[in-house]
């Protein structure tokens, strides 16, 4: 099996909506990130977000925590190491799709 | 079950990945740039603990604790202000950071003989070291955001 069909491999449909695939870039780079921040860097609503959420969290891919501060609830969100693991493999998985295309030509563009 | 039939073409890979990354760099927080240097403060003063007597080491240790305290409060806040938390260290990452000074206090250990001015040296070494790391831990980690 070639390299980049292994990469192929970690394709992952649930992450790969597009609304899904930016929640999950947008947590990679950290420990995890409030809800409204997330809704608001995304430029979705809430209800839009919560069902993706949802959708990540029933695969084991994003956990929320809630926390109490000036009496508001807020709700957190963070990848998971499953999920980390992969949205890393989907994105080789998409970067060997976009080098296949001049790795090898019998594919067609 | 995934087919290929659900498989993107390279173009629609490609503008995949342009969304992931433009979300990436919108979620990117780096550790604040007064965080590692103060963590330097802090183990300087933890390592100068060598060189003191008895008497002084009393206060210096509740300088110490206050120190960290209040850094983790300002940082707490920090979090809670802006939303993100930003991505803590690796163990791998950590074993970089903290070998360094274990090597340096084991020096100081062996060179104590030599009079208090070794932990000075080892003091700032400490320091500047923390300090740097986490200059170029920021930048690495902002270059790949």
């Amino acid at each position: 099996m070639k390299v980049r069909d292994r990469a192929e491999d970690g394709f992952d449909a649930t992450i790969h909506a597009p609304n899904r695939l930016r929640i999950c870039a947008l947590l990679e780079p950290a420990e995890q990130v409030e809800f409204g921040q997330v809704r608001e860097r995304l430029g979705v609503s809430d209800s839009v977000l919560s069902k993706h959420v949802s959708v990540l969290m029933e695969a084991g891919y994003v956990e929320q925590t809630k926390a109490v501060r000036d009496t508001r609830q807020r709700v957190w969100l963070s990848l998971t190491k499953k999920g980390r693991t992969a949205y890393h493999a989907h994105v080789a998985a998409l970067r060997a799709i976009v080098g296949s295309v001049n790795i090898d030509p019998s594919i067609p563009p | 079950m995934e087919t290929d039939e659900s498989r993107p073409s390279p173009a629609e890979a490609a503008a995949a990945l342009a969304a992931a990354q433009q979300a990436r760099a919108a979620g990117y927080t780096p550790i604040p740039g007064w965080f590692f240097p103060v963590v330097g403060a802090l183990v300087a003063v933890a390592f100068g603990l060598q060189a003191l007597h008895e008497l002084a080491v009393l206060p210096v240790v509740a300088v110490l604790v206050a120190g960290y305290v209040l850094t983790e409060r300002v940082y707490n806040r920090r979090v809670a202000r802006t939303g993100v938390e930003p991505r803590q260290l690796t163990l791998r990452q950590q074993l970089v950071l903290v070998t360094p000074l274990l090597a340096l206090w084991i020096a100081g250990e062996l060179l104590d003989s030599r009079g208090a001015w070794i932990w000075l040296v080892v003091c700032a070494l400490a320091a500047c070291w923390t300090a740097g790391y986490g200059l170029v831990h920021n930048r690495r980690a902002r270059a790949s955001a």
